[in-house]
């Protein structure tokens, strides 16, 4: 090796270091990003195409009910065609990560119940998706920086926007998106409420990816292309991936097919709830029944069996009741988490008090 | 005149090997792909070399193949008749397998507008001939979308059609234009099928139309042309040109790879693999057509979307894996 390119690669190697060290790379308001906006060490899905860092900024909280996070870190990017602005990206992250999640998270609860899903929602995590329409008027701090963006280049914004709405938590982090779409880019309302709808619930794993900072495919397509792609994006990476891993040897051509059989099952179901079993359904009818025999034959008079069996039954409820409420006051009470969930402010949350500075 | 011990030698070589020739000849594969599927590329996929047939010829030469031939595969845009079938099979010494391995189909996107599209308005926006009140066909002059719908925009008829010989611009014809040209003018339309066809699919020469040859890209053209502009486009297209986003329902149907996959959406020709499994044959066909159903090649992901297949669902992806799997493993047992 020459000289020079032992200089060169010490350079190198100090530069890559040096790196190591800076602090994250941050977004600026002016920037263009694509696919991916990090914040707060984390990585922020955004829908393909060029977006514009508009708006940055923190929102603190009320004294009582900050946990030990720092501050919750906002971002807000737009897309434009021409003057027009089409689509606008709200992200809220904590800065500091907990060791013991959040209490009572509340996601998605203003939205329609026609577009809203639950992914999953346990003591220690919570994901969700929903969309309704929202009206663009105040938000946080972020906004305001990025409404005096928008308006310094005379650039034009629907006041009325259709807004798919994402919130994810696990034991660490959260995060809460919000993308508005300008509906004139859209089909009817119906219609672009559907689309919009189809396009989150498909789009919403990006961000539990982006949370563990494992995005690293192409970016998502936006909800008009993507309906008319395929409709199970993460199943057809996973067979893929299956598939590759058959390729490399990994795993046997029989095993591969069966996971492939298998991931088409795969969702996330611990908001679903519990589907009654035919034991349950028997257990329900069987009990009152036996009770009933056994009270005529010990009385032989079928209005006292009849009383007797009720009252059983009633009483039984009643207890069964009881101990179920207290049971889960005792789990509430032992696995209740001490950082609150954040206050936030959204883009068109008018009436909430505004966050912190910028 | 002194060669003539090299010729006599050569003359022995094929003499002693005359007899085997049949054999050697017999096991080449016959590999068949319809010519206007020939940009799916299957000798890409499976390395292995496919001859090019036109659609007339391909059934029949597949059908009539010896049957010492150890493999044969091919790639239709039809399903075979019950009696093509009866009579391929019988021929074949195996069992004639007709696997949906996708759909080719043509979407008409625009650069933002959305309006409603049937195959009838679409025969009336690009055929040459229209039929008049009293019958007669006359040149169609119609100018603006409005002129056929008042629904429809208030701008220019701006069309790009598929490049000629595609199996998209077939679909053009084959399917929206005949069955709009069924519905217009069924009534006055010639008895003689070919007659028919002629005045059901002849497009109209003027500035409403553009044929997609020498176009830089689909979505470059759309926005010259303004907003209503339409192209009609194949899944490759709409694959390559990410900016391509608003896609026009055809019937109400929007064009989408779900609608596509099982049939709603009319506008589309389904992709078959055919092949004959065989005990003898059955681990090579399996060797050539593992590679052409795997996942890389005809998943949304894979090599043949982005050359025009649309996709089938996921769960009958794996299913058809499974399936012509299980046909393999129980032929070679």
């Amino acid at each position: 090796m020459r000289l020079t390119d032992k200089c060169l690669a010490a350079v190198v190697l100090l530069l890559a270091l040096a790196g190591g060290m800076l602090p994250a790379w941050a977004a600026e308001p002016g920037e263009t990003v694509q696919g991916i906006l990090p914040l707060a060490d984390r990585q922020l899905p955004l829908p393909r195409g060029e977006w514009i860092v508009a708006g940055m900024g923190v929102q603190t909280q009320p004294q009582d009910a900050a946990g030990p996070f720092g501050v919750v870190r906002s971002a807000v990017l737009i897309q434009r065609s021409g003057d027009r602005v089409t689509a606008i990206a709200e992200f809220n992250t904590n800065e500091i990560a907990l060791s013991d999640g959040w209490d009572a998270p509340h996601p998605c609860d203003a939205a329609a119940a026609d577009f809203r899903l639950d992914r999953y929602h346990s003591r220690l995590d919570a994901a969700c998706v929903s969309v309704a329409t929202s009206h663009i008027t105040g938000g946080p701090p972020a906004w305001q920086q990025a409404l005096g963006f928008i308006a310094s280049r005379h650039w034009q914004c629907d006041e009325t926007m259709l807004t798919a709405a994402f919130v994810v938590s696990d034991r660490q982090d959260f995060v809460d998106a919000r993308l508005h779409f300008d509906p004139a880019g859209l089909p009817g309302q119906d219609d672009a409420q559907r689309i919009l709808f189809a396009w989150a619930t498909r789009f919403a794993p990006e961000f539990e990816k982006g949370l563990a900072n494992q995005l690293t495919g192409p970016p998502f397509d936006g909800p008009l292309r993507a309906a008319l792609l395929s409709d199970t994006p993460t199943l057809d990476s996973r067979l893929l991936e299956l598939e590759a891993l058959q390729g490399d040897g990994a795993i046997s051509a029989a095993d591969a097919l069966s996971q492939q059989q298998a991931a088409q099952n795969e969702r996330p179901r611990s908001a679903e709830p519990e589907p009654v079993s035919v034991d349950g359904w028997y257990y329900r009818l069987s009990t009152p029944l036996i009770n009933l025999v056994t009270a005529y034959g010990v009385t032989q008079s079928a209005p006292l069996a009849v009383a007797i069996a009720l009252t059983e039954h009633v009483a039984h409820t009643f207890v069964y009741a009881a101990t179920q409420a207290s049971w889960d006051r005792a789990t509430g009470q032992a696995t209740r988490h001490t950082s609150a969930w954040p206050v936030l402010i959204h883009i068109g949350d008018t009436d909430k008090p505004a966050g912190a500075t910028s | 005149m002194k060669s003539w011990p090299r010729l006599a030698g050569l003359w022995l070589i094929v003499a002693l090997f005359a007899p085997a020739w049949p054999c050697v000849a017999a096991a080449q594969p016959m590999l068949l792909v319809q010519d206007d599927l020939a940009d799916l590329r299957p000798n890409e996929v499976t390395g292995q070399t496919w001859a090019t047939t036109s659609r007339a010829d391909l059934q029949g030469q597949f059908c009539a193949a010896r049957s010492g031939t150890p493999t044969r595969l091919a790639l239709v845009s039809h399903a075979l008749s019950r009696r093509q079938r009866d009579d391929c099979a019988a021929a074949k010494d195996g069992k004639l397998v007709e696997a949906l391995i996708g759909r080719r189909a043509v979407i008409a996107m625009t650069s933002g507008a959305n309006f409603a599209l049937t195959p009838e308005l679409l025969y009336r926006a690009l055929v040459r001939d229209v039929a008049a009140p009293d019958g007669e066909f006359i040149a169609n002059r119609v100018a603006r979308w409005r002129d056929l719908d008042a629904s429809l925009p208030d701008a220019p008829i701006r069309i790009l059609l598929p490049p000629s010989g595609s199996i998209e611009s077939r679909i053009v014809s084959d399917v929206i234009l005949y069955e709009g040209c069924a519905v217009r003018a069924g009534a006055m339309l010639p008895a003689d099928p070919l007659k028919r066809m002629a005045i059901c699919t002849t497009l109209r020469t003027d500035n409403a139309v553009t044929h997609a040859a020498d176009r830089p890209t689909v979505t470059a053209w759309l926005r010259g042309q303004g907003n209503a502009a339409l192209a009609l486009v194949g899944v490759a297209v709409l694959l390559a040109e990410p900016d391509l986003e608003t896609a026009l329902p055809l019937d109400g149907v929007t064009p989408s790879f779900a609608n596509i996959a099982d049939g709603r959406y009319r506008a589309a020709l389904p992709v078959y693999l055919l092949t004959v499994i065989s005990p003898e044959t059955a681990r090579t066909v399996a060797g050539i057509a593992g590679p052409l159903l795997a996942e890389a090649t005809i998943g949304p992901l894979g090599k043949l979307p982005r050359r025009g297949l649309a996709p089938l669902a996921a769960a009958d992806r794996v299913k058809l894996r499974v399936s012509l799997g299980r046909e393999f493993e129980n032929a070679a047992d």
